[in-house]
């Protein structure tokens, strides 16, 4: 299996090129699209191994005019490894005209994307299955197999161009809904006959929007991911949470986000989050008061991702003993920590960065001072074992251990 | 009579008799001892490994013992599974030099235990992880066979997939 190419290879570094290709290939596998476009100009070799993991999968992100809830489904999913990328369309397609590896695109998936963009993506790729993960705007598509759609946004003309298409169909295809203000609640009734939904992203909660789901017989819906923002509601929201378990099966859920910035929510909460035993990630926007409370709830050791968002008090940031005596808590299976973040940051993943692009400018005396953060949450790499995605300030720093004690702090 | 063993023989001839648990993490071994015994196992079996010299055998069986009680997720996750870090114990295992990790995954690739050799991967992709074509070259000791119009046609007709 040490063929000609031995001769390249000195003992003292690894022998790349002298492994089986199908060794090679599944290396390749696990490599995200920048690490394969730097492998891919190496030499010859790697460039045909690697190639066809470039061009396999494309993800064509145009969210940033669209809700990014249409990327919550990937949150447990290897999005950064599976595809490729994409987040300028126009630039894709042109690249794409006379790319004589343009045959090795064997799946497309895109969000919120013009329907003329569509239409040239599909002609251009005839044989290449494409998904619609989320649009916010699918009635502009005159016709279109609704099985392609993943997700949508349940605006009055979505919900009426869907529900003339679906009707007497499980539409086992969509997995995400999103409810925002505008959403015709008459319209609710297409929710109980998605069986395949997984998500839920409801931007406007209010008494109202709970009525109409109860009366669109939705009730112990098992879904993996719920978003609760902007409660409009004379009342104290934590009503709506009480209730929050006639709608969803709580056990169901992995991943959890809300607005938390009423004080009054945690008594609510308090029925609320001990529920939801199933619970990976856990995303909270607002009050310091109640984000600190909410997470001391939860049990130990169950949370992958924490995402305190924007939970200043008098305009001071969660202070460091009271984030570090809620993450403790979750020591062995923190893999990812946003500080001070969006909550649609909630993948961790280095792509979101490019998608929102906040004028906030991260100063290098800024950067030191992050850092310093990191190394004194992590102690230098004797604590945290798993945690190696960091995000503060939509900085996002990667953790790479070298042994215990020694850390590398990358930054993007 | 005692259980039998599972005879495992190195290239350079040395003998490492292991539970047939052990052995059987090895597909290719599994396969082999319920062909040939398709009543069970009842003497000692010895199984030849040509490709594999004794020191990445021993290396590779300690691997097995370690995991002979561990029940790894089967393939409908394919996806998922790229994703995950490498295991604790496995990553601690795998700190070898470049020489042996090559040897076991190799001896793992042959022997089809796929959870080491997917292990084993990951410590490679680690390797590359962030680094230039030029700084790959160096890692990996390999000099390009590109002309400098090869190098710059890749970079064109790839940039569509470039970071921006």
């Amino acid at each position: 299996m040490r063929g000609a190419k031995g001769d390249l290879v000195s003992t003292e570094s690894f022998a790349l090129l002298s492994l089986p290709d199908e060794v090679t290939t599944q290396i390749i596998a696990v490599l995200s699209q920048i690490d394969i476009l730097s492998l891919i100009q190496v030499n010859k070799h790697l460039y045909s191994l690697g190639l066809p993991k470039l061009y396999h999968s494309i993800y064509l992100n145009n969210s940033t005019s669209c809700t990014p809830l249409a990327i919550s489904s990937e949150i447990n999913y290897p999005f950064h490894i599976k595809y490729t990328i994409i987040n300028w369309i126009t630039f894709f397609i042109r690249q794409m005209e006379n790319n004589p590896n343009k045959n090795l695109v064997k799946e497309i998936v895109t969000n919120c994307i013009e329907p003329d963009d569509f239409k040239t993506i599909q002609e251009m790729f005839p044989k290449v299955n494409i998904t619609i993960e989320y649009d916010s705007e699918l009635y502009r598509f005159r016709s279109l197999d609704l099985s392609m759609v993943n997700g949508l946004e349940l605006t009055y003309e979505n919900a009426l161009f869907f529900d003339e298409n679906i009707r007497g169909k499980n539409y086992y295809s969509i997995k995400e809904v999103g409810i925002n203000e505008e959403s015709d609640h008459d319209l609710f009734g297409i929710i109980p006959v998605l069986k395949g939904l997984e998500s839920m992203h409801i931007t406007s909660v209010s008494d109202r929007t709970f009525t109409s789901l109860k009366d669109a017989g939705v009730s112990k819906l098992a879904i993996k991911r719920l978003f609760l923002q902007n409660f409009i509601t004379p009342n104290n929201p934590g009503d709506l949470f009480r209730d929050l378990d006639e709608y969803f099966n709580l056990e169901s859920l992995e991943t959890f986000g809300f607005d938390s910035k009423y004080d009054s929510l945690f008594q609510d909460l308090q029925l609320t989050i001990p529920r939801l035993s199933n619970l990976k990630h856990l995303f909270l926007h607002g009050n310091r008061k109640c984000c600190f409370d909410a997470s001391m709830i939860l049990p130990r050791d169950s949370l992958e991702f924490l995402c305190l968002h924007d939970s200043k008090e008098n305009g001071e940031f969660f202070d460091y003993d009271s984030l570090m005596t809620i993450i403790s808590r979750q020591e062995s299976t923190l893999t990812s920590l946003c500080l001070q973040c969006n909550i649609y940051h909630y993948m961790g993943y280095e792509w979101v960065d490019r998608v929102y692009n906040y004028l906030h400018e991260v100063t290098e005396i800024d950067n030191r001072r992050n850092i310093h953060l990191i190394n004194q949450i992590l102690a230098k790499g004797t604590r945290f074992p798993k945690l190696d995605t960091i995000i503060i300030n939509e900085k996002y720093y990667f953790i790479k251990r070298n042994g215990p004690g020694d850390i590398k702090i990358n930054t993007i | 009579m005692s259980t039998p063993k599972v005879i495992i023989i190195s290239s350079d001839d040395e003998k490492f008799p292991v539970e047939q648990k052990v052995a059987e993490k090895s597909i290719l071994i599994k396969n082999m001892i319920n062909d040939l015994n398709p009543d069970g196992l009842e003497e000692d079996f010895e199984i030849p490994t040509p490709n594999v010299r004794s020191n990445v055998l021993s290396k590779v069986l300690e691997w097995c013992e370690h995991h002979k009680n561990t029940v790894f997720a089967d393939d409908e996750d394919e996806d998922v599974k790229k994703s995950l870090p490498v295991e604790e114990w496995d990553k601690n295992f795998l700190k070898v030099d470049q020489e042996m990790l090559y040897e076991i995954i190799l001896a793992a690739n042959y022997l089809n235990i796929k959870p080491l050799l997917e292990s084993g991967c990951k410590m490679v992709a680690e390797m590359i992880k962030g680094k230039s074509p030029e700084e790959l070259r160096r890692t990996f000791n390999i000099v390009s066979d590109f002309s400098p119009e090869e190098e710059a046609a890749i970079r064109r007709e790839n940039e569509w997939a470039e970071d921006r």
